[in-house]
């Protein structure tokens, strides 16, 4: 697994080196701001980029344009996956306005959990998508209210959740402590619910779930169901 | 005629009066019995104007009013030289004593303040005198005495024709001209009484009554009983009404000068005109200066602070004001520096309590005009004032905000990381407290950045000003425990501080919601219509907000204000509450 990464405080940046090399992530090239990313990423073709949203020169959202400007040279052959201190959706949301294929949007203290960011990480190298819990949440709180939502046992929710994180049939049957049968009957029954289809592609599953959240955005849509 | 400081002329006015006087009435026949009482009686009515005159100048000394009457009493005394048995001085009564109603016209046009008002006055004294100077030329020069003379007849050595026709056509004429004219001076009085304040017209009063009272005497002794030829009470009888109405007016406008000072009237007059709004403008200052003084030629020539030079009203180019024959210049001074310059008649001098009344009234007025400008100008560097406050809050949170990113929580993540990679290092080989100590260390330090990332999110949410007011508002609305429908319909991105005004409303209100309303739903809604932001927040909750408790709705309206907003608050109880923000947004 080889990986870029983007970061523009030093000591941050060495220390996250270490961890993914605990992992058995190669970073075969670090850059401190965007310029440096693009050409770094250009030469080394990694399987993802890592990079922070706030680089040099103003600390605002640099890191999204990097991410936009990689995916339109690059396409789908390199993943990216955006660091972030804010738990905004908008962020999230526009990050994967092109599709969820090899994208991650996480929160930087997520590197905090053992194995959280490496595993982001490799989701997004295999064409997956990861999204930060946080950001997953504030957008099924937006259709608490929703009666489509609403028709969900909890254990649904929880494994929708966890699907609109990007994350697989296994990884969910992994965080569930259940088998892989049991996610597929749940998130069958799931889609069903609030008409969708299933796909066993997780990228295609997660975007459909958040263009299901988008399309509800509008409150003067119908509820669903 | 300028009047003197001292006594000196009034003193030898009168001296030279009561001599004419005496002089008159010792000049005339006494065949007939009543003489002697009418003498007596017409030397009392002159001498009771010229009296009447020095008491006026003592009163007034500034007002021309007081020679006027005295030169009204010589004139009647002028007159009474008619009668006398002497040719040459009788002639200079028969021909001179008609200027008496000229100087008597005068007077009446000429009070309250001494001056004409204006050319309707002007004119119509030139009518009378010119009716007076036909009058006196052709008994000078026309008149042709009956035969054999006798009492009351004047013998006229230049008498150039012997045909009285010529001087009867005049003398036929000239009792209706006078009543005519002496009843139009009547009606200018009478006009200027009707445009007086109540304090002008009780100085004006006495002297309209006893003026009218005149000229109906004058119109029936010199048309109804002369011309006419009615015959009513006798001579005597009659002579001594004119006696006592002459008496009546000279008291008349005396007691009239006594109520009022003319200054005074005329300030009333100029302080009434400078009511309602723009009224310190120099034009319109000018022309109640006009009005009230009766100058029509009054110019008022503002001073200029920055030019240091008096300036055009109109052009506001710098002009020195000079005084010209019969013009005179009066400075208008504040705390010693000028304010304005007034170039008027000169005999408004002679009045000095006037022109002093006048002074102040224009300071007043401009000193008026200065305070409002200075108000209006600090209200607005106020108002700047406190927008660059709330922007510059704005922009400090914005920066805290951006120092709690970059800074503290950038280095808790970084020392959260190295305590793990400590943790990693040591393996798993080592003390299991050690690993428990630095695995709970890690977890609080991440609770800590999300504590972090919460309190900056309240200082300031990077997102408005990274994604702007629709996307934050979003943000905001997505983190409400209360669900809330957000609706906002902006064409472009509305002005940072704005939009900053906007989110802190929504945010505030929301806060409430959750805090008070009970509500079980929020609506808000953000529209830019007609040049205005206008945020709506409405909730199904329990109501009975006050506006005035709470720091926060406080805090905001203040916000709202310094944005030149409004800001208001519905909560009827059990009704739910609505708060209704406007913001400008050129």
């Amino acid at each position: 697994m080889r990986v870029v990464l983007a970061e523009d405080n030093a000591l941050l940046r060495a220390g996250l080196v270490e961890l993914l090399r605990h992992e058995d992530i190669d970073v075969v090239g670090e850059a401190g701001d965007v310029p440096h990313l693009l050409r770094l990423v250009d030469e080394t073709r990694p399987d993802v980029a890592v990079l922070d949203v706030r680089m040099p020169p103003t600390h605002t959202v640099e890191g999204l344009d990097a991410a936009r400007q990689i995916r339109a040279t690059h396409g789908h052959a390199v993943g990216i996956l955006v660091l972030s201190h804010h738990v905004e959706t908008r962020y999230a949301l526009d990050l994967l306005a092109d599709g969820a294929h090899g994208v991650g949007y996480l929160l930087k203290d997520r590197v905090l959990g053992p194995g959280d960011l490496a595993e982001a990480i490799r989701r997004v190298a295999g064409g997956g998508s990861a999204i930060d819990p946080q950001v997953v949440e504030l957008l099924l709180r937006r259709h608490r209210a929703d009666s489509s939502l609403a028709a969900l046992t909890e254990r649904e929710r929880e494994v929708l959740t966890l699907v609109a994180e990007g994350r697989s049939n296994r990884s969910v049957a992994a965080a569930m402590f259940v088998s892989e049968k049991t996610v597929e009957t749940y998130t069958g029954r799931i889609f069903a619910k609030l008409g969708l289809t299933d796909t066993p592609e997780s990228h295609r599953r997660v975007q459909a779930v958040l263009a299901w959240l988008q399309e509800q955005r509008d409150p003067s849509a119908p509820g669903g169901a | 005629m300028r009047a003197g400081r001292t006594w000196l002329w009034p003193a030898l006015w009168t001296v030279a009066t009561v001599t004419l006087g005496v002089f008159a009435e010792t000049q005339q026949h006494v065949e007939q019995p009543e003489r002697p009482v009418m003498l007596v009686a017409d030397l009392v009515a002159g001498l009771v104007l010229v009296v009447a005159g020095l008491l006026a100048r003592a009163l007034r000394p500034g007002n021309r009013c007081w020679w006027l009457l005295m030169a009204t009493g010589a004139t009647w005394l002028v007159g009474s030289l008619h009668t006398s048995t002497d040719t040459d001085v009788a002639l200079t009564g028969f021909v001179l004593g008609v200027w008496h109603f000229f100087v008597l016209s005068w007077l009446l046009l000429a009070y309250p303040t001494g001056r004409l008002p204006g050319r309707r006055e002007q004119a119509l004294l030139a009518l009378v005198g010119l009716l007076c100077a036909a009058r006196s030329l052709s008994r000078l020069l026309l008149y042709v005495p009956p035969d054999g003379t006798g009492c009351g007849c004047v013998r006229n050595r230049f008498v150039p024709v012997t045909d009285a026709r010529w001087y009867d056509a005049v003398d036929a004429a000239f009792p209706w001209l006078l009543v005519v004219a002496l009843l139009l001076v009547l009606a200018c009085a009478l006009a200027r009484w009707r445009r007086s304040s109540r304090a002008g017209r009780r100085m004006v009063g006495p002297v309209l009554v006893t003026a009218a009272a005149v000229v109906a005497q004058v119109g029936y002794d010199y048309v109804v009983r002369r011309q006419v030829g009615v015959v009513g009470p006798g001579r005597t009888a009659l002579f001594l009404v004119v006696v006592s109405l002459r008496a009546a007016t000279a008291a008349a406008f005396v007691i009239g000068l006594r109520r009022q000072g003319a200054a005074r009237s005329a300030v009333v007059d100029l302080v009434g005109g400078l009511e309602g709004p723009d009224s310190a403008s120099p034009d319109r200052l000018a022309a109640a200066l006009r009005r009230a003084l009766g100058d029509p030629s009054l110019e008022l020539v503002p001073w200029s602070a920055a030019e240091q030079s008096y300036v055009e009203p109109e052009g506001k180019r710098p002009v020195v004001p000079v005084a010209a024959p019969g013009r005179a210049v009066t400075v208008v001074e504040q705390d010693g520096a000028p304010v304005a310059a007034l170039v008027h008649d000169e005999t408004l001098l002679e009045d000095p309590g006037l022109v002093g009344a006048v002074v102040a009234a224009v300071r007043l007025t401009s000193d008026n005009e200065r305070l409002r400008s200075e108000l209006q100008h600090q209200l607005t560097a106020v108002a700047e004032s406190r927008s660059r406050i709330v922007a510059a809050g704005d922009e400090e949170r914005h920066r805290i905000e951006r120092d709690l990113h970059d800074g503290a929580q950038q280095r808790l993540v970084t020392i959260a990381l190295a305590l793990r990679l400590a943790d990693a290092r040591l393996g798993s080989d080592s003390d299991p407290e050690v690993h428990d100590v630095l695995s709970q260390a890690v977890k609080d330090l991440g609770e800590a950045i999300d504590e972090l990332r919460d309190l900056a999110r309240g200082i300031h949410p990077a997102i408005l000003t990274e994604s702007g007011l629709s996307s934050a508002l979003e943000s905001l609305v997505d983190r409400s425990p209360v669900p809330a429908d957000l609706d906002v319909r902006l064409a472009t991105e509305p002005p940072t501080t704005v939009a900053a005004t906007a989110y802190f409303a929504v945010s505030e209100a929301m806060t409430n919601v959750v805090k008070h309303a009970h509500a079980t739903r929020v609506r808000v809604e953000v529209r830019a219509e007609g040049g205005e932001l206008r945020v709506l927040v409405e909730d199904d909750g329990v109501g009975g907000a006050e506006p005035t408790r709470g720091s926060g709705l406080r805090g905001l309206a203040d916000r709202v204000d310094a944005g030149g907003g409004t800001l208001q608050v519905t909560s009827p109880a059990a009704g739910g509450t609505r708060l209704d923000v406007r913001l400008p947004c050129a």
